[in-house]
């Protein structure tokens, strides 16, 4: 990396630092350090909530998936704006009245002190883990792509993110996350601009588009039924619904984001901002991922985008079988940009009979290139072991570090640390208020003054950062760890919904009827996703409904029947 | 701002979304012919 790109990122780091260190008043109350003394605008919190969803993963994966699969991936987010609505309608007021730092708080008051515990837990399971893995996963991916060493960029995205979420509070992690949002939107906007003006200019945008578009990466809909297929619209709208209503309905890292507005108005104000937006930013994010494909049809990509592990397959006995395999992409590569540049040629001279040849010819190219491919992330996964080996993820940073000038490169390092410091920031932070709110002040220490729990508070974010950091360092170094706790952490979703439910939506559930409807639920996941006969999104939908269902029949037979006259 | 977040606002936020979804169905299919 450039001089120039190295302090663009340094200056980043000390910008948000510095910024969230200011944002220390008003944390010297417990109501001020957890909730900003709820006094946040609705656009502050609204950004806030989307930059803790939008994590590096997000944006590193939601290009590559633009790259490989296109556009159908932002069907995930089909259920995101109704799941909005009904949340501004329902858990909103509901929060914002009982006056509660966290959700879980709630379930107390209209249940019993088991079901918060349960659902405290599983939070605390679920998240403490994960606010690690978004810190390791980008760190494994810049160290293996610009070669820097793995725990000091575990230690460059964690330390600044610990330090002000410890000073600062929820302030600083609502106010830094507005700047982090402003940092990715301009940084994917530049890499857009950087990839429409690196397209040949006898090319052009529009027929880039029309070739990306004949080997169907900007299909959007898929229509189809199946409850293994990920993404379709029925799963996104339906499965994503139950997964959005559960994530930002029941999940204190966005529980607290909104619950630091100034009214229940704007609060719900901020969630609509989500729902406004998270569609067209996420089409936004996948179409860059289509326009790397196209700036890499006239630009030859590497055959495997991890050089860690092609390097790997390189020097082991199988590297004949792999050099066969890269001459024949190189190949087929050359064939496919000049039936591109055949289609451009083509369509100039508005010769459709031509066109739609070469069209098919690209297409055909196209589909030798990814059975080429396909055959060369097999090698890697039989030399190296590993079988989850993907390498998607790595696309867009490939990208960025080899094509695109100085300056930049360091803004697009720097986006990429801000996606994964807003949410790990979230994380802390909502950890630490679970852990005091709902553990320390309810079962350990009940009468402690203000203070007290304001310095057991930093105490917990410290702690929770430490540990983000330390599991960080450790998956980081542990292969596909990262990808089963990714897998883990969403287990918990459905069960957590269906209390929810429960709590809000019926009288006739109790304390005991939803604690055991939690149990039979979680277990009702673990089972589906042991034997794989549903798509993750399927789990928040199967998990709420054996909630409910188990809930309300076990509420039935244990509340007491009223005495007879 | 603390007017209250009328009726027409949630509608409004999905017919919005559902007109997004039909321009990203368009734009799909005017570029796949």
């Amino acid at each position: 990396m450039h001089l120039l790109d190295w302090l663009i990122v340094g200056a980043y780091l000390g910008w948000l630092i510095r910024d969230g260190l200011r944002r220390t008043h008003s944390t010297n109350e417990i109501d001020g350090y957890l909730l900003a003394k709820r006094s946040l605008p609705w656009w502050a919190a609204g950004l806030s909530v989307m930059a803790t969803q939008l994590s590096a993963i997000t944006l590193v994966g939601t290009t590559g998936q633009g790259y490989s699969d296109g556009m159908r991936f932002v069907q995930f987010y089909f259920g995101l704006p109704i799941a909005m609505v009904i949340l501004s309608l329902t858990v909103v007021p509901f929060f914002y009245r009982a006056k509660v730092y966290t959700a879980y708080e709630f379930l107390e008051r209209r249940f019993d002190a088991k079901v918060r515990a349960l659902a405290t837990l599983l939070f605390l399971g679920g998240r403490s883990l994960s606010s690690g893995v978004v810190i390791a996963a980008p760190a494994v991916i810049l160290s293996v792509v610009l070669g820097w060493n793995l725990s000091l960029t575990v230690l460059a995205i964690g330390a600044p993110t610990v330090v002000y979420t410890m000073f600062g509070g929820v302030q600083a992690v609502a106010w830094t996350d507005v700047k982090q949002m402003a940092v990715i939107v301009a940084g994917v906007a530049a890499a857009v601009v950087a990839l429409v003006l690196g397209l040949p200019p006898e090319v052009g945008l529009t027929d880039s588009l029309h070739l990306a578009g004949a080997v169907g990466r900007l299909k959007t809909l898929d229509f189809s039924f199946s409850l293994t297929e990920r993404y379709t619209v029925w799963s996104g709208t339906l499965a994503g619904l139950f997964l959005m209503l559960s994530y930002f309905g029941c999940d204190q890292s966005q529980v607290q984001r909104y619950l630091t507005a100034r009214s229940i108005d704007e609060s719900r104000r901020s969630l609509l901002m989500s729902a406004y937006f998270k569609i067209p930013l996420q089409a936004f994010i996948l179409l860059t991922g289509v326009l790397v494909f196209a700036f890499y049809v006239f630009t030859q990509p590497p055959m495997l985008f991890n050089p860690v592990h092609q390097a790997g397959v390189e020097s082991s006995n199988r590297a004949a079988d792999y050099r066969a395999l890269d001459r024949r992409f190189g190949e087929v590569f050359e064939e496919r940009r000049k039936a591109a540049h055949a289609y451009a040629e083509a369509s100039d001279r508005d010769d459709t009979a031509a066109a739609r040849e070469a069209r098919a010819a690209f297409a055909r190219a196209n589909s030798e290139m990814a059975a080429t491919r396909g055959e060369a992330a097999a090698l890697v996964r039989e030399v190296t072991g590993d079988r989850l080996y993907e390498d998607v993820n790595y696309v867009f940073p490939t990208f960025i570090t080899t094509h695109l000038p100085t300056g930049l490169i360091g803004l697009m390092i720097a986006a990429i640390f801000a996606a994964a410091m807003s949410s790990a920031a979230g994380e802390m932070n909502s950890l630490a208020t679970a852990t005091v709110i709902d553990v320390y002040r309810r079962h350990v220490r009940v009468d402690a003054t203000d203070a007290h729990y304001l310095a057991v508070s930093k105490a917990a974010t410290a702690f929770w950062g430490l540990v983000a950091c330390m599991f960080a360092l450790y998956a980081a170094r542990a292969g596909s760890l990262i990808e089963v706790v990714n897998m883990v952490g969403s287990l918990f979703y459905g069960t957590l919904l269906g209390a929810f439910v429960l709590a809000i939506a019926t009288r006739r559930a109790n304390g005991t009827g939803t604690f055991v409807g939690m149990i039979a639920g979680f277990a009702a996941v673990i089972y589906s996703a042991g034997t794989g006969s549903v798509s993750y999104l399927w789990y928040n939908v199967v998990g709420t409904v054996v909630v409910v269902v188990v809930g309300l029949l076990v509420s039935a037979v244990t509340s007491p029947r009223p005495a007879s006259r | 701002m603390d007017e209250p977040v009328r009726t027409w606002s949630y509608v409004g936020v999905l017919v919005i979304e559902a007109l997004v979804v039909l321009g990203l169905w368009a734009f799909g299919r005017y570029f796949s012919a």
